[in-house]
């Protein structure tokens, strides 16, 4: 990015900057966010096709999509022959089950406000982890399939990412209001994993921190970008938790903010810091 | 209609899971007898002592904090859920194509390469969200297999066209079918109003052949308040066709909560004759009770 358009962009942000030590030019990193999807473009809608005027003949639109969309990911993936939709249904062959451990789409013609459904999302394939994500009414979750064990849980999570020992599952959560809250979830004696870490309550201080960081790259007065933070592991006891915001709409940069996660080694308790450590 | 022994069980060994109005269990042979009718209005039928709630040898534990971990206690609900659907399945002679494995109830019909699937929900922190299947009723001579769904503070009924895959769920429990099969009752599956019923019709063929309401009782709630009804037979409850426009609903009482004998209300739902429109009508000379 050029030099005089990054100034451009810093001089908008010091002209509506008014209290406290803010960050200078030098303390912004930029990044070229992707060009989002034109919506129109981006998936077909089975709702506006007057074709479909009657409820199976919609479920069966909206199931087609769902199949094509799940099934080109799973060969994409190369793990068709475990991994297969079928209408409603996703099925996936997995050690500990005679018959496949299946997630199923509910649908209703009566309740037409609560139809959660399932889609295939990221496939780690050194670890074997499926993620798939459940839409459903104002709301969403995730869940981790391991192909090899049948193991799976749901997480009320909207972002995941698990750490390298798979001992910690870290989320942004996915209920309303809440959903700039990092969750850090760990794996108990059953196998399942249990959040305990949630920056808001964790600690004033955490609290703090987080607060003072926004206020410091005047993140409130930007738009943050939809759907784009990503979490990264420097080893299995820290973490970076990262957002990305845009002056304007139609910017193709937008600066980061980075929170570093370090789990204190003698009370292995996580701890937030403001930026990269 | 009565539960059978089998049954009985399965609501013991899920009640734990599940919050709902889960009833004192009664010995399956002690099916109501009618007894003569004391007076015209009146009839009483036998019904056995209640007895206390209590869990069998090998049924789960209330609660999963009982257990080491969730696991275990996740493993020994599945286990006998399943075991009541596949020996459910047995019997009805569908046990090549109606399956439960863990947590999955799996159909196999003939359109589709995949099996039909109903699938439980039992999360270790979410106990809200919990919600299961299980097998209920067969009906050889239409194929039609339904499913008791069970969420919480709600039951639902899942009927299963065993030779087209076609499903629909309907938010009702105890369906009766009419004889056309174009109609069928069942008492509201909403807590706290399941005492009302709801009349869902075959919709022609140009909409797929579903079922959709049309009609909805909206009063017999009232009967939680009313004093000598408190002390309702649950399983005795009935709704039966009398005719392919008239239904009786039928509800027990004991007048002490350990009596052997109940007093039947009934009451009559009838589609006018002109219109076709439901309502609730008292007994008259042409109710054959």
């Amino acid at each position: 990015m050029s030099k005089a358009f990054t100034a451009t962009l810093l001089s908008t942000i010091t002209s509506i900057a008014i209290a406290a030590p803010l960050a200078a030019m030098d303390d912004y990193d930029w990044v070229v966010m992707e060009t989002p999807v034109d919506p129109a473009t981006y998936k077909y809608d089975c709702h506006n096709d007057y074709k479909y005027e009657t409820y199976d003949a919609l479920q069966n639109c909206l199931y087609n999509l769902r199949e094509d969309a799940d099934n080109a990911l799973s060969k994409q993936w190369s793990i068709s022959d475990k991994v297969v939709r079928e209408r409603n249904a996703i099925y996936i062959k997995v050690a500990n089950r005679k018959n496949p451990l299946v997630f199923v789409d509910y649908s209703s013609p009566y309740e037409e406000d609560f139809n959660p459904y399932y889609s295939l999302q990221d496939y780690d394939k050194s670890r074997k982890l499926l993620t798939i994500h459940q839409s459903f009414y104002e709301g969403e979750s995730l869940t981790v399939v391991n192909l090899v064990t049948g193991f799976w849980q749901d997480f009320s999570l909207r972002k995941l990412s698990i750490s390298p020992d798979m001992r910690y599952i870290v989320g942004f959560e996915s209920e309303m209001g809440a959903t700039e809250h990092v969750n850090i979830l760990e794996r108990q004696d059953s196998g399942y994993y249990e959040g305990y870490y949630k920056q808001v309550y964790s600690s004033s201080d955490d609290s703090k921190n987080y607060d003072n960081h926004k206020k410091f790259y005047q993140a409130d007065k930007a738009q943050q970008v939809y759907d784009s933070e990503t979490f990264t592991w420097v080893n299995d006891d820290k973490f970076y938790a990262d957002s990305f915001y845009k002056l304007n709409q139609a910017d193709s940069a937008a600066f980061r903010v980075r929170y570093t996660f370090i789990k204190n080694a003698s009370t292995d308790k996580w701890q937030l810091y403001e930026g990269s450590r | 209609m009565i539960a059978t022994s089998h049954c009985i069980k399965t609501v013991l060994t899920v009640a734990g899971l599940f919050i709902l109005t889960t009833i004192a269990s009664l010995d399956a042979q002690a099916a109501p007898l009618a007894l003569e009718p004391s007076t015209n209005e009146e009839v009483w039928i036998k019904v056995p002592s209640p007895v206390a709630i209590d869990w069998y040898e090998d049924s789960c534990r209330y609660d999963h904090t009982e257990y080491r971990t969730f696991k275990d206690y996740e493993n020994c609900i599945f286990k006998s859920l399943a075991q009541a659907d596949n020996l459910q399945s047995r019997k009805w002679g569908l046990s090549d194509r109606v399956i439960r494995e863990k947590d999955t109830i799996y159909i196999n019909t003939p359109n589709h390469k995949q099996p039909l699937v109903f699938k439980d929900y039992l999360e270790p922190f979410e106990e809200g969200h919990s919600a299961h299947y299980e097998l209920q009723y067969y009906d050889k001579a239409h194929h039609l297999l339904q499913l008791l769904h069970t969420m919480y503070e709600t039951q639902a009924t899942v009927i299963v066209d065993l030779n087209t895959g076609r499903w629909q769920e309907l938010y009702a429990t105890n369906l009766k079918f009419s004889s056309d099969m174009n109609q069928v009752v069942g008492f509201n599956g909403r807590q706290g109003v399941t005492r009302d019923i709801i009349i869902w019709e075959r919709q022609k063929a140009d909409n797929d052949g579903r079922y959709a309401t049309i009609f909805a009782s909206n009063e017999l709630y009232e009967q939680d308040y009313d004093n000598d009804k408190k002390h309702e037979v649950y399983e005795a409850r009935d709704i039966s066709w009398t005719s392919n426009n008239k239904v009786n609903v039928d509800f027990y009482y004991r007048v002490n909560p350990t009596d052997t004998v109940a007093f039947r209300v009934r009451y009559i739902y009838a589609a006018d004759n002109k219109e076709g429109k439901w309502q609730r009508v008292l007994p008259d000379v042409n109710t054959n009770d």
